[in-house]
């Protein structure tokens, strides 16, 4: 039943080649691949772009840069919420000099299958990890070097819990859903107005960009407006409104299963429903962690020191890209490449250093 | 340091906050400052050094003001702009203009074009007041006709860009929660949904919400104060954050790096330092000084001090230009001037914001002016009366018989002090009238586009058509297997007994001008045939002219060359096929047309 649902939608983007199909929404798969192949196509590096059949049911819509280079460890990007891989072209090309580098579209966002996952915080969060598990078997990697941005860095660390032996690093940019709930959220919230309180539980209700599907025609107008800083941060590359494009065609399509099940793993103030720092203990203490934080953002920036104290034997560090907000690898592209492949080069250098020792 | 304060209404009391914080604790900070609508006054005000208990008396009065009304600020009785006037008339001092030029930049937004314009100079007090008055008009709010500014319609720069920035390093200031530097936190729900509204960053959070619907309809003073309180909160632990408190010795000298000049109370020229003199601009003695605990009072010229300050002022002074000469030469100029990673500067300023005691509260004057408003609106009989619910129902019940005679009363005033200006504005309406009606027309007019048909008629006759036939069934024979049952097909129609009739054959493909160019511009690309004549032709002809679309170049595509292009090779191919089948082909009996005709 579900894989007939895939198949549906691959055939839908041979059918409405260059249109939509007069709804509500403006919107089809084959406008979101259009708009991915506009972006990438700024990308000066070939690529290859692949869909990597996971199981029988899901496909995850992969982009691969520089895969020939097989003997470095890869580097894997997840993008964070809303988003999807296209929004990692200020990155490939630096990042790719030295490794593989393979971004993808995580289950139910972006160009991924969109099956419904389950309605249960933990379980939705094993639908996640187990996709990306069953990506690297199907991609054939031993091992890899993980990077998640926000909601991504959060499901990174979760794979890391469960797969540890997968993970030769595990790099997180401003992560999402690390720290626990304000205990006096309640009491802030009593001393609001009932109205207030009244439009914010029935707005969080719904999933969370529900409004932009909801603004149906109107939608790519809307991101447009709301969003205008996100274009202003790829300025260097491109001058026009493709990205928003992008962000509208990624996150108007039905269904919303990825945006679903990051609502499930919420709580009603979109805090993390298991907030990670309760976990930290449980990733092995092998696994190295590197955490990149902008200075500007709007995360808790102690955090790098909270998961530091918890992980006092193992290798944790935290860097500060000055100047940048939450999206930190587009605000400021080449501070967060340098960080990253600086990561990378020590890795390959003491992987070196290990195998000699052992 | 330069500021940005982001227009938000009456929450413009956050900023009062904010901008008491900094006259507090660390007066010579602030350099330039910009803002939008309520914060544009905000930075006209803690730029001319205005008494912030006046002011925070006039924010809530307003306030308090406009809540009296049953209608809220909606009510005919309550003019804004009026107050605005006012108010700032008593409160700026008469060189404000001097004061402030090249130092305020105030956003607004143009109304003819709809676009930002930051003014930073003034003329005189009523120039700079009216470009206030400007930035703080909100369409349909404030009033109908929009106020002019050196003869140009401007309203609120809220509008077109909320956080105009002074240079790039500029602090921004918003009470709404979000990714500006100071602004409250939103911890009460997480952040993750955002908008980005004329360049302020909202978080999407039920408090913020609540402050959105509180900016143009005020709450009751207790809650103006808690967020003059939040200002001044968030603004400490900002300067706390970036080690920007200066300890009690530096305070009076300026840290910043538009302006890194000593400046003293005292008469005695200021001594800019000779590294970087050369970014002095403008005379110090303009910058507004620091508060005393004891002095209401800010003086506008710096002239008068008391005997006790100017005792302490000279000690402070002399050590102050020694210790800091030497510091600052050895500095790198980085290393001062970055104010993330700030700074070896001084121990005592470094240490200042952590370990020193500096009680994070507000200004007494300001407290008292809270206070004092908020005991106005719960003392008094005529209070009591008006907040109980009996006299809010009476108010309700009263107000279908009193609001027309009210409208009526004020719509009058405000008509009789309008008639002055009525020719102006009535002149500004009818133009805008005018070129809206223009614009539309022209509008209509650009989208007529036109449309390009194209067409290639043949006709056939039917001996000439069994030729054709009989010539393909020639070449089928020595090609491969499958070709060969079509050109038995194709044999067995021209031969067969319809033979006589004449055949025509029809090309014809339009190109539709009106759409966009970036698309495909062939609107239909239409292959007639009326004749049933090989199959094997149509994949020729039709490659011809699709094709191009794909493959060939784009630029070239929406040319009127192009068409023609594309007309003449499909007329080749045609000549091209007819003239292999019987060498005698009639230049006649192949017309081709090229019609152009707006639509």
């Amino acid at each position: 039943m579900m894989a007939e649902a895939v198949v549906n939608d691959t055939t839908c983007l041979e059918e409405h080649e260059g249109g939509w199909s007069f709804g509500w929404r403006p919107t089809s798969m084959s406008l979101l691949a259009k708009a991915e192949k506009k972006i990438l196509s700024a990308l000066d590096v070939p690529y290859t772009a692949d869909y990597v059949k996971i199981n029988e049911e899901d496909k995850i819509w992969t982009v691969k840069i520089n895969p020939s280079n097989s003997n470095k460890t890869p580097l894997v990007l997840m993008h964070g919420f809303g988003a999807g891989l296209a929004f990692w072209i200020l990155n490939f090309k630096a990042l790719s000099k030295d490794r593989p580098v393979y971004a993808i579209d995580t289950l139910g966002f972006g160009r991924s299958s969109r099956r419904m996952l389950p309605y249960n915080a933990e379980d939705a969060e094993n639908a996640f990890v187990d996709s990306i598990e069953e990506w690297r078997k199907a991609m054939n990697l031993n091992k890899m070097v993980l990077l998640g941005h926000s909601f991504g860095g959060y499901l990174a660390y979760a794979y890391g819990i469960k797969y540890p032996e997968r993970l030769k690093h595990l790099i997180l940019a401003d992560p999402w859903g690390f720290p626990n709930e304000p205990e006096d959220r309640e009491k802030m919230q009593q001393s609001m107005p009932i109205w207030v309180k009244g439009l914010a539980i029935f707005f969080m209700s719904f999933n969370p960009l529900a409004g932009i599907r909801a603004a149906g025609p109107f939608g790519p107008f809307v991101v447009r407006r709301i969003r205008k800083d996100i274009q202003y941060k790829f300025r260097d590359l491109f001058d026009d409104d493709r990205i928003m494009n992008y962000i509208y065609h990624c996150n108007a399509q039905r269904p919303a299963s990825g945006e679903t099940a990051f609502k499930t793993m919420s709580t009603f103030g979109a805090w993390a429903q298991r907030p990670m720092l309760d976990r930290v203990h449980l990733l092995n203490p092998h696994v190295p962690l590197d955490m990149i934080y902008g200075t500007k953002t709007w995360m808790d920036l102690s955090m790098g020191k909270k998961v530091f104290n918890i992980r006092k034997d193992s290798h944790v560090k935290t860097h500060f890209v000055k100047g940048a907000g939450h999206h930190v690898y587009a605000d400021r592209a080449d501070n967060f490449n340098d960080v990253v492949n600086k990561i990378c080069k020590d890795i390959d250098s003491n992987s070196e250093d290990l195998s000699t020792a052992v | 340091m330069n500021v940005t304060f982001a227009g938000c209404g009456f929450l413009g009391i956050y900023h009062v906050g904010v901008a008491s914080c900094f006259s507090v604790h660390a007066p010579n900070l602030v350099q330039n400052a910009g803002g939008a609508s309520a914060g544009a006054l905000a930075a006209c005000c803690m730029l001319c050094g205005c008494d912030l208990g006046s002011i925070t008396e006039d924010v809530l009065n307003t306030a308090s003001k406009a809540r009296s009304n049953t209608l809220g600020p909606l009510h005919p009785r309550f003019d804004i702009n009026q107050v605005l006037l006012d108010g700032l008339k008593r409160v700026l001092p008469h060189n404000a203009h001097e004061i402030v030029s090249g130092r305020l930049f105030v956003s607004l937004t143009r109304v003819s074009d709809r676009q930002n314009v930051v003014v930073s100079e003034f003329t005189s007090k009523e120039d700079l007041i009216q470009a206030l008055l400007c930035s703080a008009f909100v369409p349909f709010y404030s009033g109908i006709i929009p106020p002019t500014f050196r003869g140009t319609r401007y309203v609120d720069g809220g509008i077109s860009d909320n956080l105009p920035k002074v240079s790039e390093d500029t602090v921004t200031v918003s009470p709404f929660s979000g990714e500006s530097h100071i602004c409250p936190p939103s911890e009460e729900m997480s952040r993750y949904l955002q908008i980005t509204v004329s360049n302020t960053h909202i978080h999407v959070t039920a408090s913020n919400l609540y402050r959105l619907s509180r900016a143009l309809f005020p709450p009751d003073p207790k809650v103006l104060g808690q967020m003059c309180k939040q200002g001044f909160n968030d603004a400490f632990n900002y300067l706390q954050k970036k080690n920007l408190l200066p300890c009690p010795k530096h305070k009076k000298t300026i840290r910043s790096k538009s302006l890194p000049v000593l400046v003293n109370r005292d008469e005695e020229q200021p001594q800019p330092l000779r590294k970087r003199a050369s970014e002095i601009r403008r005379p110090p003695v303009l910058l507004p000084l620091e508060e005393e605990e004891s002095k209401v009072e800010w003086c506008d010229s710096g002239s008068e001090v008391s005997d006790d300050d100017i005792l302490w002022m000279d000690e402070a002074r002399m050590e102050d230009v020694e210790e800091m000469k030497e510091m600052w030469q050895t500095w790198e100029s980085d290393d001062f001037f970055d104010e993330d990673e700030d700074d070896e500067d001084c121990k005592g300023c470094k240490e200042g914001g952590k370990s020193l005691e500096i009680d994070p509260s507000l200004p007494p004057q300001v407290v008292e002016a809270l206070q004092a408003s908020c005991q106005k609106v719960n003392t008094g009989l005529a209070n009591f009366l008006y907040n109980s619910r009996v006299g809010q129902i009476l108010q309700i019940a009263a107000l279908p018989y009193v609001l027309p005679f009210e409208t009526a009363y004020s719509i009058t005033r405000r008509f009789v002090k309008w008639l002055p200006y009525l020719p102006t504005d009535f002149q500004w309406f009818l133009s805008g009238l005018i070129k809206a009606v223009e614009h539309i027309l022209s509008q209509l007019k650009t989208n007529k586009g036109f449309r390009a048909k194209f067409s290639c008629h043949v006709d056939m006759t039917d001996d000439y058509v069994s030729d054709f036939a009989k010539h393909w069934y020639r070449v089928m024979k020595r090609n491969s297997v499958e070709h060969r049952r079509d050109s038995v097909d194709a044999l067995d129609i021209a031969a067969g007994p319809s033979s006589s009739v004449r055949h025509n054959l029809n090309f014809e493909f339009s190109m539709d001008f009106e759409s966009s160019p970036s698309e495909y511009p062939i609107d239909s690309h239409s292959f007639h045939k009326d004749c049933p004549i090989p199959n094997f032709r149509k994949p020729k002809i039709s490659d011809g002219a699709a094709s191009p679309g794909d493959s060939m170049n784009f630029q070239l595509q929406d040319s009127y060359d192009y068409t023609i292009k594309i007309a003449q090779e499909m007329e080749d191919t045609l000549y091209f096929h007819y003239l292999q089948v019987s060498q005698v082909v009639n230049a006649d009996q192949g017309q081709s047309s090229v019609e152009i005709h707006e639509i």
